[in-house]
């Protein structure tokens, strides 16, 4: 396999949308020999334009000022996004970077520093920034690297490089027509295709040498529909590590349906009534709920310092014993599934409540040291120009004990809420909130008119203990989330069987 | 930090994708550097330094539009850069709006010195003295309060320069610095709830910040003032929002004065122009030259103009916010292509007053999600604050929601407050709303 020096690489792929049936022969480097993404270590080498020996002299001057850990992160990343509004794909967004971030850990302290230019000069220089948080001559050395050999959540086929523009074109040119044929009462759509290829490299002082290839992809679609002089809004998304032949026709005609009927079906809506009341979650995306309820709580960050409302409730009971909360990065090809985290730790899957016992917080190296813990391979960054913080993966609901049926059934009066917008928590008051876009009455045991535009606030714990009914029916969003925490975005996904909240406020009107 | 190099490889930039077949091209440069440091308890726990650099075209070619951002620099690079940037745009439909502005539409004078938003001297601060206030931040938000659970701290400074340069006759240069600190404090109830308050302060100047005592007194009294919190039977009430909180809430209405959602049909405020949609009280004006403060400058992102608007006056809707390329597509002159500080001229009565007036309320000095629908102008947050009853604060609040739509919350505005906000590019006074659906128990 011919080596490509990063220049050759960093010209090719700054292109980014490959023009249409031109082959892209000189990336093949980064390839496996099956046409795959990079596996050798020395792909990503090259790629950065390091190698072993600039690695260790890199981490050595990180640890020389007495740290007791420290790592070096690489990453490039390239992503394109090809918008369509008036029925015209008339615009593209194009984006690069470049850069390695250095961190230094002694104890509870981190220091951080990072580059775009990535001479060894310069390299040694953030090391030499970050490390000045341990404040004392060191003499430590790096351990010898051992080369991780790492799972594979989402090995896909094709690389998002290798995709014309006229491809992408065609598929939004295809969901446009599609989202305009089935209904006439829409006046305007919008659309956007968007894919990403993210690579990193990760050194620790322990010994971690990992490279990963991390694709994703997103398309939006959205529109306006207009009746009798009412204007309706919603669409619907669709977003995965996976490649371009994920997109069949199928799913293409999916995602179409969806967007023009949850907007159409708004103006059915009537308004949603206020105060405490049952609230139904579909299966899906309203895993919401778990993220904000717990996920965030469960960060092992907020609860070293003791301000997160679980910092005591380890081993706990916290919910009925029906009710299993994972957080997990392994889930194939989904979005928020990671092979490895952004400080070296292989992905895996983590049960935060178990049989309604609190059992695990999710840990990133700093915070697994605090305890005395295994990492738990949530140590994410938005980017080379950020530190890891504990964050979340994919969190979602084990099924339950009930069946749909049973538990609208089982609702006289309530909400039953299908499709989210956005959440937020505050850690230590334990309280939280989701945003529901589209839903339905609940009367008298059946699903009635729609109702929308509601957001609904609870407290963390105390809604647990209120999830009354645990459906059989999981699934995990097919959207694409991304978290926000200490000004850090990452990619995750949620998932969630039909439940029961048996009591939380909804805002809506008042009789 | 050097302007010339910017304004040079800019040039460089632009004689190069010329000569590669763009018709014009629009490019900008920043480069910037940064540092910040934290402290918890009696510990510095992070600190980060750190240069960044940013490079963002947009091609314009045979009427087809594409826009590109890199940090790689190098020159042999970006020379590979422009040549795919050219050519892929060339696979785009034509789309005859997308074209640069006028150059009418262009500042003349782009000299921000009036403007005041660099200080040199913060560059001067010894990395003594910055430990010395996270020190002074932790320190007397413990001598407030003894029971507070965690203290933690953060100092932040910032540098930046940005170049903007379009092919058919602007450059224009921006610099800025930033400085601020702030505290967070969290409690501990008897229930285990652990509520956590927090005061931020940033600003252009060193000297503008208030001092670390001050800071964390604010951070100690929001804290301290939701102990006990809890939701109320819901209702329709009078809202007075806080000064500081009602920038997030207003910002909807904002993004509804845009070109694109104009366009898209995708805005409550759609054919609303020189229409009465507020109360008397409902006047909003941006105003981009403001001296020290955080959204002023001499032009956009497109090199417009920066020049003092009012975007509803008296209640009347007077201007939307077009860009070039939206001004185009809608046959209306370009305006600005988003808000720079803004400011709701404020009342005579201080916040004690307008609460004193209030018979059954609520004090909203926070928000916790929510969204609202930009087509019907429909919201529903969730909320934090006080009870009011018969003029004053009796009971802590949280865990309810308000919803409502924006076309109604313009009109029943019936007071505002005296004391615009001082570091925020929302200049936003206290505001009083009467009849908003509150939901709680």
């Amino acid at each position: 396999m011919k080596k490509m020096t990063r220049r050759d690489f960093l010209k090719v792929s700054s292109a980014g949308l490959v023009l249409a049936g031109m082959p892209f022969t000189m990336s093949a480097c980064l390839k496996r020999m099956d046409g795959v993404a990079p596996s050798d270590i020395h792909d990503y080498f090259s790629l950065f334009g390091v190698d072993e020996e600039l690695i260790r002299q890199t981490l050595t001057v990180a640890l020389s000022e007495g740290g007791d850990y420290a790592d070096i992160f690489f990453e490039f990343n390239t992503g394109n996004s090809i918008v369509m509004e008036d029925n015209q794909v008339n615009r593209a967004y194009i984006r690069s970077s470049i850069g390695m971030g250095a961190r230094v850990v002694k104890g509870d302290k981190t220091g951080y520093s990072f580059t775009e230019e990535l001479t060894p000069e310069n390299m040694k220089k953030v090391a030499r920034t970050a490390a000045k948080i341990a404040g004392k001559a060191g003499t430590q050395h790096p351990a010898d690297f051992k080369e991780a050999a790492l799972p594979s959540y989402y090995d896909v086929g094709k690389r998002w490089e290798d995709v014309s523009v006229k491809k992408r074109i065609q598929m939004l040119e295809f969901v446009n027509n599609e989202m305009l044929k089935r209904d006439n009462r829409i006046t305007s759509t919008q659309l956007s295709f968007n894919d990403d290829e993210r690579f990193i490299l990760i050194a620790t002082s322990d010994g971690v040498l990992a490279g990963d290839y991390q694709p994703m992809t997103r398309f939006n679609a959205y529109c306006v529909a207009e009746t009798n002089g009412r204007r309706e809004n919603n669409g619907f998304n669709l977003s995965a590590r996976q490649d371009v032949n994920w997109f069949t026709r199928d799913k293409l005609i999916y995602l179409a349906r969806e967007a023009v009927n949850r907007t159409i079906s708004l103006f059915d809506a009537v308004p949603a009534p206020a105060g405490e009341m049952p609230v139904v979650l579909a299966a899906g995306s309203a895993g919401i709920l778990l993220h904000e309820a717990i996920g965030h709580g469960m960060e092992a960050d907020f609860n070293r310092k003791g301000i997160s409302i679980f910092s005591d409730k380890i081993n706990k009971k916290v919910a009925e014993p029906f009710v299993n909360i994972v957080d997990d990065g392994t889930n194939q090809n989904i979005r928020g599934s990671i092979n490895i985290d952004d400080e070296g730790i292989t992905g895996q899957k983590t049960f935060l409540v178990e049989n309604g016992i609190l059992k695990s917080y999710i840990h990133d190296r700093i915070s697994a040291a605090h305890y005395g813990l295994k990492p738990t391979g949530n140590g994410r960054r938005e980017s080379f120009k950020h530190p890891p913080q504990p964050r979340m993966r994919n969190t979602y609901m084990l099924n339950g004990p009930h069946t749909f049926e049973e538990i609208i059934r089982s609702t006289s009066h309530g909400i039953y809420a299908d499709q989210f917008l956005n959440g937020q928590v505050y850690i230590g008051a334990g309280d939280f909130t989701f945003y529901v876009k589209s839903g339905y009455l609940i009367e008298n045991g059946k699903l009635t008119q729609p109702v929308k535009d509601i957001n609904i606030i609870g407290n963390g714990p105390e809604v647990l203990k209120k999830i009354t009914m645990v459906a059989n029916d999981m699934k995990l969003a097919e959207g694409g989330w991304t978290c926000g925490k200490g000004g850090q975005s990452v990619p995750v996904s949620q998932g969630m069987p039909t439940c029961k909240v048996s009591s939380i406020t909804v805002g809506g009107k008042n009789a | 930090m050097n302007k010339e190099l910017l304004e040079k490889k800019l040039k460089w930039i632009e004689e190069k994708a010329m000569k590669k077949g763009a018709d014009a091209i629009r490019s900008s440069l920043s480069v910037s550097s940064g540092f910040t440091m934290s402290q918890r308890d009696d510990e510095i726990e992070n600190m980060s330094e750190s240069v960044e650099s940013s490079l963002h075209v947009e091609i314009y070619y045979d009427n087809r539009y594409s826009s590109h951002s890199t940090n790689d620099l190098n020159e042999d690079r970006l020379d590979g850069f422009l040549e795919n940037a050219i050519s892929m745009t060339a696979y785009l439909e034509k789309d005859e709006f997308r074209k640069l502005p006028e150059k009418k539409w262009y500042a003349t004078e782009t000299d921000d010195s009036m403007l005041d938003l660099v200080d040199n001297t913060i560059s001067r601060i010894h990395h003594e003295e910055k430990v010395a206030l996270l020190d002074r931040l932790v320190k007397s938000a413990y001598k407030m309060n003894r029971s507070l659970i965690s203290v933690s701290a953060d100092f932040w400074n910032n540098h930046s320069l940005t170049v903007l340069r379009a092919s058919n006759g602007f450059t224009g240069s921006a610099e800025r610095t930033s400085v601020g600190m702030g505290t967070s404090v969290s409690l501990e109830e008897p229930d285990g709830k652990r509520p956590e308050d927090s005061k931020y302060i940033g600003a252009m100047h060193f000297k503008e910040l208030w001092e670390p005592e001050k800071i964390s007194a604010e951070a100690v009294r929001r804290v301290e003032a939701k102990l006990g919190a809890g939701k109320i039977a819901s209702d329709k009430m009078t809202m007075v929002v806080e000064n500081q909180v009602a920038g997030r809430y207003l910002y909807p209405i904002l993004r509804a004065l845009d070109g694109r959602a104009l366009s898209q049909k995708n805005s409550f405020l759609e054919g609303k122009q020189d229409k009465e949609v507020g109360a008397k009280l409902f006047t909003l004006i941006d105003n981009p030259l403001i001296p020290r403060a955080q959204g002023s400058r001499m032009f956009d992102g497109e090199g417009l103009k920066a020049v003092k608007r009012v975007l509803f006056q008296d209640g009347v809707l007077k201007t939307y916010l077009i860009d070039s390329y939206y001004g185009n597509k809608l046959n209306m002159e370009p305006t600005a292509g988003g808000i720079s500080n803004l400011i709701l001229p404020p009342g005579k009565k201080s916040p004690e007053e307008l609460i004193q007036a209030v018979d059954h309320g609520i004090y909203i000095t926070g928000f916790i999600g929510g969204n609202s629908n930009p087509t019907t102008g429909d919201f529903s947050y969730g909320i934090m604050g006080h009870e009011i009853k018969n003029g004053k604060r009796v009971k802590p609040v949280s865990e309810m929601n308000i919803s409502g739509n924006y076309l109604d919350l313009m009109k029943s505005l019936i007071a505002v407050g005296n004391d615009p906000t001082e570091f925020s590019r929302f200049r936003l006074p206290t505001l009083v709303f009467k009849d908003i659906d509150f939901a709680g128990l």
